[in-house]
């Protein structure tokens, strides 16, 4: 960030790590969630309008 | 994939079967990213602050990008995305947890933010004048409140759409529409307030009223990256084949290039105002910005977020090809992080 870095662009390794556990976690917790419910709304009442869409 | 012939009932496989596989290789790099950090934390404390709001932020920014989308797929009555809505429910549904990932913020407050520094507060008569907004008590009561108003939404709009897997019923679909029409203009306002506490607040001097729209509009066009990315990779997984098709992804696409768009305008009326008005106060912000090797940065953005995703978005065929569709998620992806 500019506020801590004024002079030049720095990308420090704690920058790459705390991407990896902010992105590891969530996308690990995302695909957990996503296991447990049916992937598609299957009663919608507008899913029959979704499916014939072409 | 189905293209051709319509229908009016699901014949794929509707659970996703990889779950196990897939969420632990993502936890294993997760962990492996907590570690490194929690080095780091030691090694070089206020790095670690800068670092961990930046990846929160990026985080959260998609999360709530989601939200958004679901409020506004059932307040206009969208059809065409049902097929595709439970990842977006999926995304926001993690901001029953994100709330907690926002304490150790509070522990690096005088790292990150200078109107909490005695000396300051003693001798800055700006951050005395913005003391009654820019103080720690009104921050966390404000953080509180936004955490648990996005993260009632979140889960209604979940649940309810879970519980209507279960059997078709009219009252859940209007209760849908009541929590979220109300449910956007709480967003709007609470996005653009944490927009402002987060980012905005770390330089006390500087103001732009249009921060909480920028932020909105990049975290909007992420999301629906990431959707897109998550869709297609379903696809290639052979799952929802008979059910998402063509015409939802060029959709998408089509989101996805209007809201290149709408960041752009955003990100240029913001710039345009302040250069224009040219008040010391208002252009630290891009003069930071624009000095030194930043300035890569600053071009980098103008040509990853709007020239290139125009211009390749631009044709109809490119709003459905899945390898352009991924090659704009991973830049999108790049730069949000950066």
């Amino acid at each position: 960030m500019p506020i801590l870095h004024q002079d030049a662009i720095s990308v420090h390794w704690l920058d790459l790590s705390l991407l990896l556990a902010f992105f590891g976690i969530s996308a690990g917790l995302f695909f957990r969630q996503f296991a447990r419910h049916s992937m598609v709304p299957k009663n919608d009442p507008l899913l029959a309008e979704s499916l014939n869409k072409h | 994939m189905s293209m051709d012939h319509h229908h009016t009932t699901l014949t794929d496989q509707l659970t996703f079967p990889e779950e196990n596989r897939i969420a632990t290789a993502f936890f294993a790099v997760g962990f492996v990213g907590i570690a490194l950090s929690l080095i780091g934390l030691f090694v070089n404390t206020e790095q670690f602050f800068f670092s961990y709001l930046t990846s929160f932020t990026f985080i959260a920014s998609l999360v709530l990008g989601a939200l958004f989308f679901v409020m506004l797929q059932h307040i206009t009555r969208s059809g065409w995305s049902v097929v595709l809505r439970r990842i977006p429910e999926t995304i926001s549904y993690q901001l029953l947890w994100l709330g907690l990932l926002f304490i150790p913020i509070l522990f690096g407050m005088e790292f990150l933010y200078e109107w909490t520094r005695a000396e300051l507060i003693a001798t800055d008569e700006l951050i005395q004048h913005k003391r009654p907004y820019l103080n720690i008590p009104f921050f966390i009561v404000r953080n509180v409140i936004y955490f648990a108003v996005w993260a009632f939404l979140a889960y209604k709009l979940y649940r309810n759409s879970v519980a209507m897997d279960r059997g078709a019923s009219d009252a859940i679909d209007r209760q849908q529409r009541v929590i979220s029409a109300p449910g956007i203009l709480v967003f709007a306002f609470t996005v653009a307030f944490a927009s402002f506490d987060w980012m905005m607040s770390m330089d006390s001097g500087w103001f732009s009223t249009m921060f909480g729209v920028y932020f909105f509009a990049m975290s909007f066009q992420s999301v629906l990256a990431v959707v897109i990315v998550l869709v297609i990779y379903l696809l290639s997984k052979g799952l929802l084949t008979n059910t998402i098709n063509n015409s939802h992804i060029h959709d998408m696409g089509a989101l996805l290039f209007g809201f290149t768009v709408f960041y752009a305008y955003i990100a240029f009326s913001q710039f345009l105002l302040i250069y224009y008005a040219n008040f010391p106060k208002e252009i630290l912000w891009f003069y930071y910005r624009f000095e030194g090797s930043w300035i890569i940065l600053a071009y980098l953005f103008l040509i990853g977020r709007f020239v290139l995703p125009f211009f390749i978005l631009l044709g109809k065929k490119a709003k459905s090809n899945h390898k352009i569709l991924v090659g704009v998620f991973f830049f999108f992806f790049f730069l949000t992080g950066s």
